[in-house]
């Protein structure tokens, strides 16, 4: 199997000028993801996760170590990976097909051929009916459908997944979850995707990496022993149960340190 | 319903208005108070003259011409401004001392520099217009969600593309509120100009009355400026949020 993505030895060291601190935001993480792998980053807030997820989109540079995509470094943000974020930031003022649509124009694709590819994606996501609807008249789960689809017409290598479901309630986080299971099966693009709920990086990865704080870093790798298809009724499986278990007791250590440096 | 109640707010407060306007000319001489309907007929008499239609075209000519050019030019440095925080470390503490001088004060001195002719007013109205543009589009652009544009930038969007399919859309409801607060003060500056260097406009009406006491014609003019403003207000307002549906404008 081929990696998509390699981090090696990445630090990321934010400076405050006004405080003259510098805040460690990551420490030596290195991991590879695997062609049609998803890989989940489960960790508190804090941890660092949210800025893996920058550097491997290329919104920020790392101080030391490199991000690679398929072997080239990451230097700026590429079509060829589709970032989506917990607050969806929709165009709001542009329609669901234009939304969906926006990385054709900006490729000067003209609107007669980009219409139907864009009609093509907002059938995929199950929005049919809603291609001439502004985001702003718009559920929050069909909203994070839409910024789905959006990133999925450039036909990305890889997906990058900002808690996507996390502004979500829990009926349509699970729908939604569901949804993103099938929508792999036909796509079975990679994925990183992260999160701070164990029970939903359990059902999307392959593997978890469990991460700590101060400073941001991996402290454990786990592989999920469920197979795919994956499905909502494993979440009750002895096999998830005991991932779980695993987990959380990992969590349970890191949280400890903390609170006993009083963090 | 809704509409409709405010319809009769709005009749109701007018009439209330009128009536104690009313009678207070019971109270004292013509001289000082014209009562509402001696006003209204000395309106239909020059506007029959097409003194006060002329007038009026002069003042919305000035006012609507030199905001115009102020919204263009404000917009377009109050975005470049929002956008790079070393032209707004720059500019900005000019705009602080600039923003203290009134645009009236100004009369004389873009007369000497524009000539008696309509330039020194548009001039004027530009003046006055373009700080109000710029501040409230600066804000608007320094404010742009960073991960709209991280979004655009991530799907191919190279930084042209993302200044005009992105800032300027999400500056839009920042450039509509300055443009309106542009336009009411663009409006009383252009009324004391006229009031001070000009031969035609509803400013020089009022100061044409007032040397003449011809108290009659000043009230027109009174009435005509509260219903040009109130006028312009509304389908500036009504025009921006039809053009602007959704782009968020209040």
């Amino acid at each position: 199997m081929t990696e998509k993505v390699r981090l090696e030895r990445v630090t990321k060291i934010f400076e405050d000028a006004r405080q003259a601190r510098e805040t460690v935001a990551l420490k030596d993480v290195s991991f590879g993801i695997e062609d049609r792998e998803t890989v989940a980053l489960l960790g508190p807030s804090g941890c660092g996760k949210t800025t893996i997820l920058n550097i491997i989109a290329g919104f920020i540079l790392p101080t030391e170590g490199e991000a690679l995509i398929e072997g080239r470094p990451i230097t700026k943000p590429g079509p060829e990976r589709g970032v989506v974020f917990q607050e969806h930031f929709l165009f709001h003022w542009l329609t669901v097909e234009d939304n969906i649509a926006f990385a054709l124009k900006v490729r000067g694709v003209s609107r007669r051929e980009f219409l139907p590819r864009a009609h093509e994606f907002v059938k995929r996501v199950g929005l049919t009916g809603f291609e001439r609807h502004y985001p702003d008249e718009l559920s929050g789960g069909m909203r994070q459908r839409v910024s789905i689809a959006r990133v999925l017409i450039n036909n990305p290598e890889i997906l990058l997944m900002d808690e996507p479901f996390a502004a979500l309630d829990a009926q349509t986080r699970l729908l939604m979850q569901e949804w993103l299971l099938k929508l792999w099966e036909e796509h079975q693009m990679s994925m990183l995707f992260i999160t701070h709920d164990v029970d939903e990086a359990i059902l999307m990865a392959d593997r978890i990496f469990i991460m700590g704080v101060q400073p941001g870093r991996i402290i454990q790798e786990l592989k999920v022993p469920l197979p795919r298809p994956r499905a909502r009724t494993m979440l009750t499986s002895p096999a998830f149960m005991e991932t779980k278990a695993g987990c959380l007791d990992l969590i349970a250590k890191e949280s400890a340190k903390i609170f006993e440096q009083g963090g | 319903m809704r509409i409709g109640g405010v319809f009769a707010i709005y009749t109701l407060s007018v009439a209330i208005f009128l009536v104690a306007w009313w009678g207070f000319t019971f109270v004292f001489p013509p001289i000082f108070l014209p009562s509402p309907l001696t006003t209204m007929r000395k309106a239909v008499e020059i506007t029959r003259t097409g003194e006060l239609p002329w007038n009026i075209v002069m003042s919305l000519f000035r006012v609507l011409s030199g905001w115009a050019l102020g919204a263009v030019v404000g917009s377009f440095l109050g975005v470049v401004m929002g956008r790079l925080p070393w032209v707004r470390a720059l500019a900005l503490p000019v705009l602080e001392y600039f923003r203290f001088v009134p645009p009236v004060t100004l009369v004389t001195l873009f007369i000497i520099w524009f000539g008696f002719g309509e330039e020194s007013k548009i001039v004027l109205i530009f003046y006055t217009a373009v700080f109000i543009v710029v501040v409230n589009t600066m804000a608007g652009a320094a404010s742009v969600r960073e991960g709209a544009i991280r979004a655009a930038r991530s799907l191919g969007a190279t930084g042209t593309q993302v200044l005009f399919r992105v800032v300027v859309p999400e500056t839009v409801p920042y450039m509509v509120t300055g443009l309106q607060l542009a336009l009411s003060n663009a409006f009383m500056t252009i009324v004391a100009a006229e009031m001070l260097a000009a031969k035609s406009g509803v400013g020089f009406m009022i100061w044409d009355a007032q040397i003449y006491t011809k108290t009659e014609r000043m009230f027109v003019a009174f009435v005509t400026l509260s219903l040009m403003g109130f006028c312009l207000d509304r389908s500036v307002h009504a025009l921006s949020r039809r053009m602007f549906v959704h782009y968020r404008v209040v």
